[in-house]
């Protein structure tokens, strides 16, 4: 009967999943089964969306509660990364419904992988053991490898799809390595033992030696999902090539889950250790922000401009991570949301307007104001978000936010303190960021119509077409926008530190984790399967 | 007669390590054998020895599950499978896409490896390591069923679902594209790519 | 009536032959098993004890090499004194008298024959091919040795809780050695054939594992013997025919014509009726009885969970088959080496020796995966008659009558009768199976390529994952083995 109850626990906690699994299914095999009335896939993934982020409003508790034994831990963290993921998830279903042309006869399986990808952030925020882990983020690589490469007969997107795999393909193998040095150093996979064991003091330099190396290893695959500077080859070629909406969600949705493993790991597992990494991640940071923010100045196609920009907002964002206290990742997961939200209504531009001229340069955009206006001034209030000028102050705040907590990093780098480092770079190359992004909504409203601009018809076109889905996507991400600069400032920033507290301030009371084995002991379960090796202290 | 079974007991840990010296060679061997052989084909050959000899490596180790796996589902399905795609490339390229790096590069990629080498060596020297007394359970198969369908039972769970996505790609991008026959639903936007002349996103 | 003389000419020639196999086996293992060691224990020294442990060892390796050879010459005149019935011919009938020693007389001839290296073949390759393909199959047979001759103490250290796994391992690898050999010829056919082969043993493998995992579901166990065990008593608790689920009807049967006292005590007291009653009135389908509100709905449950349960069963033992044929690529799934497209497809370029080690492989393939389902499906080396039947035929007196003869063998352990029993069981079951296997190589025309992807994937892969969850279910109405 215990058995059963656990079960029972863990099942009501796994609901959201659950919907989404669901909905995988219904898309998959709806289009099999069904091929007639295809344009209700993408009803049944926001429908199952909406349900998982509904379950997961209702699953949000302030004391964390680890099921399967400590496998999957349901948290703040692991809500809050679940909900923006289901978010993102369901934007960029809507932006899909006006790409679905350049999709060919696939559309089913477009969405069923979208929502696995989905599915697997969603499972990777909670993940606190390492098999957990590695197979969540296995999973997310898959999907996205297989989402890069949709357009089949588009000759870019199917390089996107191979330059992902090949890259992909080497982070995986560095991170289990990492992972396997973790466990035998350890000798546990649960985050909670591998922690504590850590905490231990360690007895000899070697093995000293061996807990950096390996954070060598984890960090080289958590920089290459954020696509960190020394890791970032992939990205520029991954994000012209791919379909614009998973573009869109590699962006922001993928990033998330690169994110929340750098939380978990980092932040969490080797939060002692912070000294040792710190130092790293921040050369990485700044690497990313100088690289991302220069290079992007230099590109001509929009998608290409977009993606050297998220490099270098990754390196922002983290700033906020690294001064690790409760104000600097709160101001870092607000970051996160309004990043993401910035950066899918620019996507959602470029689908609209690619859509009616086929174009993806930025000078194509001139004059866009003269024929739409409404999707001109909505790009535009997402890129001058995305530059961190204060129109409505999201993004700006967003800015403030980092930078005021990076200021607090005391850790002295060749006599001047870290944080004081970090923050002068970020705002030095705030300056061509501001170039870049406001280059491109001058040309929107300034400059003379371009040729293509030049060609759209006057009738509006995004009213009961398939154009309307990514239109309604802009429209909801400049509410967001819109509400997070201006009267949601603090409900946000609520939320975003609620969402980092498990980081910051572990529960004094432990909830007994929930296991299906009899003889379920925290740390046992290991040793017992496979353990039996473990390094001596 | 005790004398006798102490050389029985010495015989077998002296067997077991002398195999295991036997298989690390085989596989170190072959796993070289891999990366020099300038027939790629047959470095897919190769590579399912090295595959069999690590199998034999999990045998030593008690992981008789994991062993029977190694060998059927890596060196014999997954590997042969490779090996059948690489006989379906074209022959001609085998030997003039592989070119050897130049020297200096040869030298620093040396260093890497030997400077990899020195870290993972020191951080997990033999004398680091200790077995733990725990008596392991010759029917580990078990345990392994227990556990994957108790307590590891998501990750199990989602394995398949990881699975499912993947089939539907690879199914996905390896199905011949038909071109859609006009008047089809699939055709009823076209894609503009240069001539702006018309919307492309008219009503049906 | 021709016919008739010719099968009675099978069955002369048969006999005769599993003595040659019996004896040369048997022999080979009395001497270095039993006769040797024996000798060694009068030496009171660790070097002779060391010998004797490392000759009891061998004997389960040495068997095996000693059986295959042989049991593969008289396969291949089996398979062709068979298909000659079928087709209405005769056969070869002129070696050795009736044809006896034909085969022997081709192995000498492959033997002496010139061995080729085409030109421009990969020379390593090409001799590796035939021992790839032939090794597995002796390896995957041991944890077999130890089921069909009964857990003899001789064949224990080859028994594995991972027996059937282990077996499904090593007979995967074959493949590897049909595609390296097609590979390695230098030649088109030869190539197409090793791929096909691949194609078809990846795809067909699938369906065939899944129905031995059913049957290992069935049984809770992956230890071959273990699963040969609970079938022991009679074909009525086989796999075959439900594993277990009628043991209810078995021991109802048992005590109706049992003849010991305290059973017929027993009897009277219960109708036979009732004693089937209880014994499929199982706790979860009692339980489904009540919730329904009604008592007989627990018995009609379960009844129909044995129904169930023993037509899955009966699908899987022909998935298995099915799924076995394709994966030592007999007919009607001998695409690898379909002689009217391919010539001979990966074995095109072999001659002598080589050849003689593929063709060795290839009969030794369709011997053990015939053993397997004997040990899987029909209960290894389990007599078929029940044991109230045989009370009834006098089955006791007969193995005492048996066992006074051939005491004074058992004296000097030269034959341990459960084991002679067994061996003789599994021997007449497995070559059953062959016969059937030559019955359809005599029926049934070869498939088309994609008919045989279809049919593997489209077919047979579904039919096996719903014989699969179906006996999930079913399996929890009935008691099956129960206290096993």
């Amino acid at each position: 009967m215990n058995d059963l109850t656990q079960y029972a626990i863990c099942i009501k906690y796994l609901l959201p999943e659950i919907c989404l699994v669901v909905a995988i299914l219904l898309a998959a095999l709806w289009n099999l089964f069904v091929p007639k009335a295809k344009e209700w896939t993408p009803f049944f993934s926001l429908l199952g969306l909406t349900s998982a982020m509904w379950f997961l409003m209702k699953s949000w508790s302030s004391t964390a509660l680890p099921l399967f034994n400590g496998l999957f831990t349901v948290d703040q963290l692991t809500t809050s990364f679940g909900l923006l993921a289901c978010m993102v998830g369901a934007i960029c279903v809507l932006m899909t419904v006006g790409y679905e042309h350049h999709l060919g006869r696939n559309r089913g399986e477009f969405y069923a992988i979208l929502l696995t990808a989905v599915l697997s952030v969603m499972l990777l925020a909670g993940s606190t053991d390492l098999i957990m882990l590695f197979v969540s983020l296995e999973t997310l690589s898959i999907c996205c490898v297989i989402l890069a490469g949709f357009s089949k007969t588009d000759a870019r997107s199917s390089e996107a799809a191979l330059k992902y795999l090949l890259s992909t393909a080497a982070t995986t193998a560095t991170l289990l390595y990492g992972l396997s040095f973790l466990y035998g150093m350890t000798g546990s996979t649960s985050f909670q033992a591998i922690r504590e064991r850590l905490e231990m003091p360690m007895s000899s330099p070697t093995e000293m030696m061996g807990s950096v190396f390996l954070l060598v290893l984890l960090l080289s695959a958590v920089g290459f999902k954020l696509s960190l500077v020394p890791f970032h080859m992939w990205t520029p070629d991954v994000y012209e090539g791919a379909p614009t909406p998973v573009t869109a969600f590699l962006s922001i949705g993928s990033k998330a889950g690169g994110f929340v493993v750098a939380l978990r790991l980092l932040v969490d597992v080797f939060g002692k250790q912070s000294s040792d990494w710190v130092i790293v991640v921040s050369a990485l940071a700044i690497l990313s922000m100088v690289v991302g923010n220069l290079v992007a100045l230099a590109q001509k196609s929009f998608k290409r401009m977009l993606a050297y920009s998220s490099i270098a907002h990754v390196g922002y964002i983290m700033i906020g991570m690294l001064a690790v206290n409760h104000e600097g990742l709160g101001a870092m997961m607000y970051y996160v949301v309004v990043y993401g939200f910035m950066n899918l209504g620019a996507f959602a531009g470029a689908i609209l307007f690619a859509n009616e001229t086929g174009s993806d340069k930025i000078d194509d955009y001139a004059g866009l104001i003269r024929k739409r206006p409404l999707l001109a001034l909505g790009m535009s209030v997402c890129l001058l978000n995305l530059a961190g000028l204060p129109i409505p102050p999201a993004g700006f705040f967003a800015k403030l936010f980092v930078f005021w907590a990076g200021s607090s990093i005391q850790t002295p780098v060749g006599g001047i303190p870290l944080g004081a480092l970090l923050v002068a770079v970020a705002l030095a190359t705030s300056v061509p960021a501001i170039y870049y992004y406001t280059q491109v909504v001058i040309k929107m409203i300034v400059d003379k119509p371009s040729a293509k601009v030049e060609a759209l018809p006057k009738e509006k076109a995004y009213i009961d077409s398939p154009q309307e889905a990514p239109a309604l996507a802009l429209a909801m991400c400049l509410i967001v926008i819109v509400a997070t600069g201006t009267t949601a400032v603090d409900p946000v920033m609520k939320f975003s530190k609620e969402a980092v507290k498990p980081l910051i301030a572990r529960p004094s009371t432990v909830v007994p984790p929930v296991s299906l084995l009899e003889d379920a002991s925290p740390f046992g379960r290991t040793a017992e399967i496979a353990g039996n090796t473990g390094l001596t202290h | 007669m005790e004398q006798f079974e102490m050389l029985k007991a010495l015989a077998e840990t002296n067997v077991e390590s002398f195999m295991f010296y036997i298989l690390a060679t085989i596989s170190i061997l072959l796993a070289y054998g891999v990366i020099l052989d300038r027939t790629i084909i047959r470095s897919g050959f190769i590579l399912i020895g090295v595959f069999g000899s690590i199998c034999g490596l999990f045998l030593l180790l008690q992981a008789q599950f994991l062993a029977l796996a190694q060998l059927m589902i890596y060196a014999v399905g997954i590997t042969l499978v490779v090996v059948i795609a690489l006989m379906l490339t074209n022959p001609r390229m085998e030997k003039s896409q592989l070119s050897t790096a130049a020297p200096a590069n040869q030298l620093g990629a040396f260093m890497v490896a030997v400077g990899l080498f020195m870290t993972i060596y020191l951080s997990v020297r033999p004398e680091n390591w200790t077995l733990s007394s725990e008596p392991l359970d010759m029917n580990n198969v078990q345990v392994l069923g227990r556990a994957l369908t108790t307590d590891y039972s998501l990750p199990f769970e989602f394995a398949s679902v990881l699975l499912l996505a993947a089939l539907i790609g690879a199914v996905m991008l390896a199905k011949a594209e038909k071109p859609p026959k006009p008047g089809e639903e699939d055709f009823e936007y076209s894609v503009v790519e240069d001539s702006a002349a018309e919307p492309v996103a008219s009503k049906r | 009536m021709r016919n008739g003389a010719e099968i009675l000419k099978l069955g002369t020639l048969t006999i005769t032959w599993w003595c040659i196999i019996f004896g040369a086996v048997w022999i080979a293992c009395y001497l270095v098993g039993v006769a040797i060691p024996m000798l060694l224990s009068s030496y009171d020294s660790d070097a002779a004890r060391i010998t004797a442990e490392t000759c009891r060892a061998l004997t389960p390796i040495l068997s095996v090499l000693v059986f295959i050879p042989i049991n593969a010459m008289f396969m291949v005149l089996f398979e062709r004194r068979g298909l000659a019935i079928f087709t209405v011919r005769l056969g070869p009938n002129r070696v050795g008298p009736d044809g006896y020693l034909q085969t022997a007389a081709d192995a000498v001839k492959l033997l002496f024959k010139e061995d080729i290296t085409p030109h421009g073949a990969d020379a390593f390759m090409f001799t590796l091919a035939p021992i790839v393909f032939f090794a597995p199959s002796i390896f995957g047979a041991m944890p077999l040795l130890a089921a069909v001759t009964n857990y003899h103490e001789l064949f224990q250290i080859v028994n594995l809780p991972t027996g059937i796994f282990f077996i499904l391992a090593a007979s995967s690898v074959p493949v590897v050695g049909i595609v390296m050999g097609g590979w390695a010829s230098n030649n088109k056919y030869s190539l197409v054939g090793g791929l096909r082969s691949a194609a078809q043993a990846i795809s067909y493998e699938i369906p065939l594992v899944l129905s031995l995992v059913t049957i290992c579901l069935l049984a809770g166990s992956l230890d071959v013997v273990e699963i040969m065990k609970q079938q022991a008593g009679g074909i009525l608790n086989w796999n075959i025919l439900g594993g277990g689920a009628l043991r209810g009807l078995d021991s109802a049967l048992a005590l109706k014509f049992s003849n010991s006292a305290p059973a017929l005590q027993e009897l009277s007291a219960k109708s036979f009726d009732q004693v089937l009653k209880t014994a499929y009135s199982d706790p979860a389908a009692a339980a489904l009885g009540l919730v329904a509100g009604q008592d007989s709905m627990a018995t009609i449950a379960s009844i129909i969970a044995v129904v169930v349960l023993m037509a899955c069963v009966l699908i899987a033992a022909g998935l298995y088959m099915t799924g076995a044929c394709a994966e030592i690529n007999r007919i009607p799934f001998d695409l690898p080496e379909a002689e009217s497209e391919l010539v001979s497809g990966y074995n095109t370029e072999y001659s002598g020796i080589k050849f003689a080690i593929f063709f060795l492989a290839e009969f030794t393939n369709l011997f053990v995966v015939a053993s397997i389902f004997v040990v899987m499906f029909l209960g290894g080396g389990d007599c078929p008659v029940p044991a109230w039947l045989g009370n009834m035929l006098g089955g006791p007196q007969m193995a005492s009558a048996i066992n006074q003869v051939l005491s004074p063998l058992i004296a000097i352990k030269f034959v341990d009768p459960p084991t002679l029993f067994a061996a003789i069981w599994v021997i007449l079951k497995v070559y059953g199976i062959v016969f059937f296997a030559v019955l359809v190589r005599g029926t049934l025309p070869r498939f088309r390529i994609d008919q045989l992807m279809d049919f593997g994937w489209k077919r047979l892969i579904p039919l096996s994952l719903i014989v699969f969850v179906l006996v999930v279910f079913a399996r929890e109405f009935v008691n099956v083995h129960v206290g096993s």
